[in-house]
Order: structure tokens, then C-alpha cells, then sequence
């Protein structure tokens, strides 16, 4: 079976389109992130308790949060697991521990008076100081910084500098769109979620380069053509390894979606969305960044006058 | 083009063979059930071991267990002793977990004020109350004499004994089928539980087969480590606990006895000692170590543990010891004996204990001495904890759609590529094969972030061999042979497949650099599935190509 025989698509032609989509897709992300005041940190980097309960009958979401929030005298987040009827995930402020005693057995004891004969068993419990979720957060942004550094040397030096800002463009576009996509749906921005952002990095950044791999080429092999028809050629050269390699990986991340279970859920989530923003910004992203660069670069014009 | 492909053959072979030779012990671990594990471990312990050490590593989410991070308060000490409270406080919390018998605990000291530790199989929300909202407890108790000892095991084995004859124990209940190696279930199938006539199944000195008593030392039981626990269990039937007179109390040493390790065996030791303690630990000012000099009559060139104790501990320590000259005195620490050195004569203010042999035993010995009052207080700034089901749930979960992506992933290779598809599939399993043959062989942790890389490495992996076949079919279009069009499509596609995937591995390490726990276990599984996949896709596939390719008057190839 094949995907596209000799496919000849105008991807460049569309571009202007693709910058509207893009924008927009941005800014609707950045004006939920602003109204949210910002993403919404998961207890790993604001610090918190995070509990995973089964109840052995389900009950009712508003009143598990009553009662938590009645006995803390917090405002707990209560919502469904993914995995099991009854079984519930509290999200709540960190408890100041009495003498000695930790968070989760109070809760326990709450529960087991406020639900007799249904009892309930703690999956796993989260708990992170302020302190520590800071200073990870730190970390979280020094890996993310040196990620995009490390990426950009070895891009530079094996391709040139324009490439590599064209390649670096499109991962801010994506994990901007990823971002807002989060807030938007109100998922938080956990290690895990920040551990997949960084792979959609690599991820969308890996589509990117065969892309720009095959332009270099093509530039060398087509002296002659004009330099957004050897770009849109590129394009169209590797669509269907684009397109079949993102299949693939897809499939993969939408089964980890929906078996993985309710610990990387969000995890398996955050890469679906990235799959596709990924391949999406390779084609209607970077390579117009290079055409966009090609034109507006004055020293190119007397080549480009060449068509 | 005629290539000689001898050395990737062998590179190939060699890594397929050393990968399952890796993986065998995982292979035997999750074949075994529970029963057939605990019987090995004790029939043949280093058998058991050496799977056990060999095995895929789960994390804390994937087996359930804790993960603690401490931090003691040690603004208010000057800066040279903090170091030092940091180490005592280790050694509390040391103390501590190994009482719990965890298999494996991981306990280490992170930046200047912090001690991560890690329980597997632990999720007791009592346990991480008590590892650090204790205060340490050290106390200075006398040993009984060895005669109440001797009397004491001979009345323990004699009711343990009369009350198997009688059958008013039974031999599962105090799981001494299980300590003498036999298959509880079996056991129990054969009636055998309760047969109490079966006397030539019971040892007349139950619990004298795994404690023994050190003709040298009277007054001290020792057993091997593993059978702790039992004794521990059998200590604790009601029986035998009306048998402990009400001033006496067991207490286990704190460390295995270096001088009684034999051939890779480690035992520990067991003191009877008063239940009332002659001092407690808030007398004491300060302990250190030194070496004792040549002319010293006990110690000399020897370590020493000198320990200094306020005017009122003092005043104590010089009664007790002069009412007890010649018996030993144990120093306990949250019940576990750190050292119990003879009394040679009355002691002051300042004492000092001899007899040590190593300078890393007098060092720990002066720092649980140190540790009876700690200076600062600890509390809890991190506590995952993972319920064994959440992680029984997870692998099951994991495994699945581990499975049904790799299923799909190979379906779909095989109807876009067909033959070449099935040779894109055997690079898959050889990439899935040397990435757990990875994590079991350097003894990496897999968790369930890794078993999600694992997945998406299954998606990814694929790609290099995408790359290739559809540079291969662009070569075919263009009028190639199929040899020249195979070399064709290789050839073109090697540098992007490097570049890709190169970048991809920055991100991984990068990850791996910054990340804690789980997610390191994401980066590890991910870098490894990246650069196995490179070289499924450039040697193996492409070896696989030219072994069908080598014949002069192959016309087509299915891709």
C-alpha cells in the first residue's frame, strides 16, 4: 500500500493560511493561560497533597468533596479516576501536620466515619512541600532551557543557522499550542506533562529535520529551480514518511491514552495532542520560516531574481 | 557492489545472545509464582539471589512503596556540626528502617539538609509518622545474666515443642514450614498441618534451629539475617511472650556481626537485657573516636569511642557501674543494640569503650551515642507513596498497551510495506529486545514513564526504517534495480535518520540530567529504544536486505 505516489501538494501556497490557524490557535491559548492566571501547576511544582482513592461503592463527586473540605477546612478538587468506577482523585492545599501525624491517615480516618460500610482504600498518595515543588520547578526550566541549547548547537553545526532558528520556531509554536490546549481543558502541568512537552520537542523537532534534511539536499540537487519550488518539492518528497511515521507513533500514544491506565493519562494525552502539532508545524511552520526567510533576506534577492 | 558483511553478522549475534542471556533471570522471575519464589529463597538462596539481583528492576510505581524526602532544621546549629547532624540523623532513620525489614531500602542524604528514603512494598502511612516523627530513643540497659537466658530459650523450645506434639500450634501457624523450606500449600493439601502424631516433623528445639548461642559470649543468641523476621514472629506468639519475664526484653543488634560472617552468611546477635535502663540518652553530652596510643593498655593503636557525660549522668553512670563491675551493658537505640561493652571498673563523667576493631564501627557506634539527643527536628516535605494495587494496575495496564501498540504497529508495516514491512517488524522486536535487555543487564530501574517511552519507542522506532523504505521506493520509481535501489535508499536516508534521531537523544539526556525518579526512567528507556533503533535500522534490516538480495537475479522486492 502507498500513501502518496508522487504527491504535489502547494504547501506553500496555503502558508498564509496556516499562520492564521496558528496564530489564533496561539492566542486562544495564551488568553485562557491569562485568565487562569497563568498554567495550572500540578502539586509537583506548587506543592500539595494529590490522593488516589477506590471506594468500594461509587459516591457522589460533591459530596467525597464536602466532607474532605469539611474536615480540612480547605477547598479540595475532587474529580473521577479514569480507570474504575469509584475510584477518585483529591487534589488539596498541603495540611499543616499535626504532631507528628501525615496527611493522608487524617483523610483516611475522615472518610472512614463519613462513608461507614464503604470503605475506602488510598492508591497512592502525593505529597510535596512548597519548598520542593520550587525548587523543582527551577530545575524543570533549566532542563527545557538546555534541551533548546543543546538542540540548537548540533542543528547549527549540522545544518546552518537559518535551519536551526527554523526548527527552533516551530517548537515554541508547539508547546505554546500545547500549553493553552492544557489550560483550556483544565489538565495540570505536572513532571510528567513537563517530561512530555519535552519529548514533543524532540518529537516535532525529529519530523522537522527530515524535512530540512531532504531541502538540503534538494537545494544542491535542483540548482537551478526556484527556491520555494525545491522547498514545497522537499515537502512533498517526504510526505509520506511524515505522515506514515506520525501514523505510527500516534496509534501507539492513543492506545497509551486509552489502556495506559490513570497514571499517564495525561502523560499519553499531552503527547497525542503533541503528535499532531508536531507534524502540523513541520510542514506549515518550519519550511515556510525558511521560504519567509529566503524572501525578506536581502542578500538573497539577486538570486531569487534568477526565476 | 559485493559487501562484506562478516563482522555485523557476528555484532548482531553477539548482541541477541547477550540480550537473552540478560533477560533469563527476568524471564524465570515472572514465570515463577509467589510459592515457587519463597521456596527457592530459602532452598537454594543464591540461586534466588542471583535471579533476584538479575532481574528488570520495577520502580516504587510499578511495585508499590514509598518514596520520603526529610529535612532536618539545622539553622539553629553552628555550621561545622551540621554535617555531623545530618549523619546522625541518617543513622536514626537507618536504625529505623531496618527494623522494618524492607527488602532493599534506599536511604541517601541529598544536598545539605535532606535524606531521601525509599521503601519498597511499603505504603503504610503509619510508617512514614514513625520513621520521622519519632524522637530517638537511646538507653543504657544491663544484659541478663547468661543462666536466665539459657533458662529462658530451654522454656520457649519446650512449649513450642509440647505445643506442636499437641497440636495446639501448628507448624504453619508459626510458619515453621515455611522457614524449614517446605511448600506451605502443599503442606496444607497433605494434611500435614495439623498432624500431630507426624512427630518426626517436629525439632525438639524449635526455635534453637535458626538462634544459636555463642559459647563465648554468655548471655548472646545470634541467627542468620534472613531468619530474623521469624524469630521476630515467634517471639511475639502469646506463649512465648508469657515465658519473658516482665523485666526482661529482647533486642536485636544493629548491624550484623562482622565476626561472625562466614562464607557470605551474616548473622546478627540477640541480647536479653532489663527492660528498665540504668541511663537514658539525654545525660550524654558528647561522643567522638580516637585512636588509642601505643602505650594504651586496651586499646592501643586501636579505635576508641570516648563519650562524655553531664555531672548528673555522671553521678549515675559511676553507681551503676560499680554495683555492675564485669557484666555488660547494652547502649540501645530505638531498640536496637549499637554496642554492649563489659563494664571494667566504675566509669565518671568521662568514658570511653574499647575492644573495637574497626574504625568505621566506632565511628557509627559514636554517632548513634551522639544521636540519643538530637539536636534538631525533622519533618517531611515529600511523601509518594504508591498502594501495591495502583502499581499492580499500572504493569497490568502498561503491558497491554505495550502489546496492543506493538500489534497495530506491526500490522501497519506489514500492509504498507509488506515483505519489507516484516523485516521493519523484526527490527522492532530486536529494538523492544535490547532495551529490556538494557535496563535488566546494568541493573536500571523500570517504571512506568519507562514503560511508556518503551511505547513510544515503538512508534518512533519504525520511522528509520520508514525513512529508508520510502527512499527506497522513490530509487524504484526511478527506474533502479532493486540492489542498487536498496543501496540507494540506505544511503540517502542514513543522514537524516542520524540527524533525527540525535536530536531526539539530546532531549532524552537532558531529561535524564533533570528529571527525578519516574521520569528518569522515561528518558533512560526512550535513549536507549533511540539508539537501538538506529542500529536495527541501519545494520540489521539492512543485513537482512542483502542476505535476500545477494542472488544476481532477484527482479523485485516487496516493498
Amino acid at each position: 500500500m502507498q500513501l502518496f505516489v508522487n504527491a504535489n501538494f502547494d504547501f506553500l501556497k496555503s502558508r498564509r493560511f496556516a499562520y492564521l490557524f496558528s496564530g489564533a490557535m496561539i492566542l486562544v491559548g495564551l488568553v485562557s493561560l491569562a485568565l487562569h492566571g497563568g498554567p495550572n501547576y500540578s502539586i509537583d511544582f506548587e506543592g500539595g497533597l494529590m490522593m488516589r482513592l477506590a471506594f468500594e461503592q461509587p459516591v457522589a463527586v460533591g459530596e467525597l468533596r464536602s466532607v474532605v473540605a469539611q474536615a480540612t477546612a480547605k477547598s479540595p478538587e475532587v474529580t473521577r479516576d479514569v480507570d474504575e468506577e469509584g475510584n477518585y482523585i483529591i487534589r488539596i492545599e498541603r495540611l499543616e501536620q499535626a504532631e507528628g501525624e501525615t496527611a493522608a491517615t487524617q483523610i483516611q480516618q475522615v472518610l472512614s466515619t463519613a462513608f461507614p460500610g464503604n470503605p475506602a482504600t488510598i492508591r497512592s498518595v502525593e505529597d510535596v512541600g512548597p519548598k520542593v515543588g520550587g525548587e523543582l520547578r527551577t530545575k524543570m526550566i533549566w532542563a527545557i532551557l538546555w534541551a533548546l541549547v543543546g538542540m540548537l548547537i548540533y542543528i547549527s553545526w549540522r545544518f546552518e543557522f537559518r535551519f536551526a532558528v527554523a526548527s527552533v520556531i516551530p517548537l515554541f509554536h508547539d508547546v505554546l499550542i500545547t500549553l493553552g490546549i492544557f489550560s483550556l481543558m483544565n489538565i495540570e502541568i505536572s513532571i510528567q506533562i513537563v517530561a512530555a512537552l519535552l519529548t514533543i520537542v524532540g518529537y516535532s523537532l525529529n519530523d522537522t529535520i527530515v524535512v530540512l534534511d531532504r531541502i538540503r539536499e534538494d537545494l544542491k540537487r535542483y540548482r537551478q529551480e526556484n527556491f520555494d519550488w525545491i522547498i514545497n518539492r522537499a515537502l512533498n518528497e517526504t510526505l509520506s514518511r511524515t505522515v506514515m511515521t506520525s501514523l505510527t507513533t500516534f496509534i501507539v500514544v492513543v492506545v497509551l491514552w486509552l489502556a495506559g491506565g490513570s497514571v499517564i493519562h495525561d502523560f499519553a494525552f499531552a503527547l497525542m495532542v503533541g503528535v499532531i502539532v508536531g507534524t502540523y508545524s513541520s510542514l506549515f511552520v518550519a519550511a515556510p520560516i525558511i521560504v519567509e526567510w529566503q524572501h525578506w533576506k536581502p542578500l538573497n534577492r539577486a538570486k531569487k531574481s534568477r526565476k | 557492489m559485493k559487501r562484506d558483511n562478516r563482522f555485523r553478522i557476528g555484532l548482531v549475534v553477539v548482541l541477541v545472545i547477550a540480550s537473552v542471556w540478560s533477560l533469563w533471570p527476568t524471564f524465570r522471575m515472572s514465570t515463577m509464582s509467589e510459592t515457587e519464589r519463597q521456596r527457592l529463597a530459602i532452598q537454594d538462596p543464591d540461586a534466588w539471589k542471583n535471579i533476584e539481583d538479575n532481574a528488570v528492576k520495577l520502580g516504587l510505581d510499578l511495585r508499590g512503596g514509598m518514596h520520603l524526602v526529610m529535612e532536618i532544621d539545622l539553622e539553629a546549629l553552628p555550621p561545622d556540626a551540621r554535617r555531623e547532624a545530618l549523619d546522625r540523623f541518617e543513622q536514626v532513620i537507618r536504625n529505623r528502617v531496618d527494623q522494618y525489614g524492607v527488602s532493599e531500602p534506599v536511604i541517601q542524604q541529598q544536598g545539605n539538609n535532606r535524606l531521601v528514603v525509599e521503601l519498597a512494598g511499603v505504603e503504610d502511612p503509619e510508617r512514614a509518622r514513625d520513621l520521622v516523627g519519632r524522637t530517638a530513643l537511646l538507653t543504657y540497659n544491663m544484659l541478663k545474666s547468661g543462666d536466665v537466658l539459657d533458662d529462658l530459650v530451654q522454656r520457649v523450645n519446650r512449649t513450642l515443642y509440647d505445643g506442636l506434639r499437641s497440636g495446639q500450634i501448628s507448624r504453619h501457624g508459626i510458619g515453621l514450614d515455611l522457614v524449614m523450606g517446605e511448600d506451605p500449600q502443599l503442606t496444607a493439601l497433605a494434611g500435614l498441618d495439623t498432624a500431630a502424631a507426624d512427630s518426626t516433623r517436629i525439632p525438639e528445639q524449635p526455635l534453637g534451629l535458626y538462634l544459636f548461642a555463642d559459647p563465648n559470649a554468655p548471655g548472646v543468641l545470634y541467627a542468620e539475617e534472613e531468619k530474623i523476621a521469624w524469630i521476630d514472629s515467634i517471639l511475639a506468639q502469646p506463649q512465648v511472650q508469657r515465658l519473658i519475664p516482665g523485666d526482661a526484653e529482647f533486642h536485636w543488634a544493629m548491624w550484623p556481626d562482622e565476626r561472625l560472617t562466614t562464607g557470605g552468611r551474616r548473622f546478627r546477635e540477640l541480647f536479653l537485657t532489663e527492660a528498665d535502663p540504668v541511663i537514658t540518652g539525654e545525660y550524654l553530652e558528647d561522643a567522638d573516636v580516637t585512636i588509642g596510643g601505643p602505650q594504651d593498655p586496651d586499646a592501643a593503636g586501636q579505635p576508641v569511642v570516648n563519650f562524655r557525660m553531664n555531672a548528673e549522668g555522671g553521678r549515675i553512670i559511676a553507681r551503676v557501674t560499680q554495683a555492675n563491675i564485669d557484666r555488660r551493658m547494652a547502649i540501645i537505640l530505638d531498640g536496637r543494640v549499637a554496642v554492649a561493652p563489659y563494664i571494667r571498673g566504675r566509669l565518671g563523667r568521662d568514658s570511653r569503650i574499647t575492644g573495637i576493631n574497626e574504625m568505621r564501627e566506632a565511628t557509627n557506634i559514636a554517632i548513634v551515642l551522639d544521636s540519643g539527643a538530637l539536636p534538631a527536628t525533622a519533618h517531611l516535605v515529600e511523601n509518594r507513596t504508591v498502594g501495591p494495587s495502583l502499581g499492580a494496575d499500572s504493569i497490568r495496564a502498561g503491558t497491554i498497551s505495550a502489546l496492543i501498540g506493538f500489534g497495530l504497529v506491526v500490522f501497519f508495516m506489514v500492509a504498507f510495506y509488506r515483505g519489507s514491512g516484516l523485516i521493519a517488524d523484526l527490527a522492532l522486536f530486536l529494538n523492544m529486545l535490547f532495551v529490556l535487555a538494557v535496563l535488566a543487564g546494568f541493573g536500571f530501574t523500570l517504571t512506568l514513564p519507562g514503560i511508556a517511552g518503551m511505547i513510544l519507542t515503538i512508534g518512533m522506532a519504525v520511522d528509520a526504517n520508514v525513512l529508508i523504505y520510502e527512499r527506497i521506493r522513490e530509487e524504484l520509481r526511478a527506474g533502479k534495480t532493486p540492489r542498487a535501489a536498496v543501496d540507494a535508499g540506505y544511503a540517502n536516508a542514513t543522514s537524516a535518520i542520524l540527524d533525527a534521531n540525535i536530536t531526539t537523544l539530546i532531549t532524552a539526556i537532558v531529561l535524564y540530567q533533570f528529571g527525578t525518579g519516574p521520569i528518569r526512567g522515561f528518558a533512560l528507556t526512550l535513549s536507549v529504544g533511540i539508539i537501538s533503533s538506529v542500529f536495527t535500522a541501519l545494520i540489521v534490516t539492512r543485513l537482512v536486505f542483502d542476505g535476500l538480495l545477494s542472488r544476481a537475479d532477484v527482479q523485485k522486492v516487496s516493498i
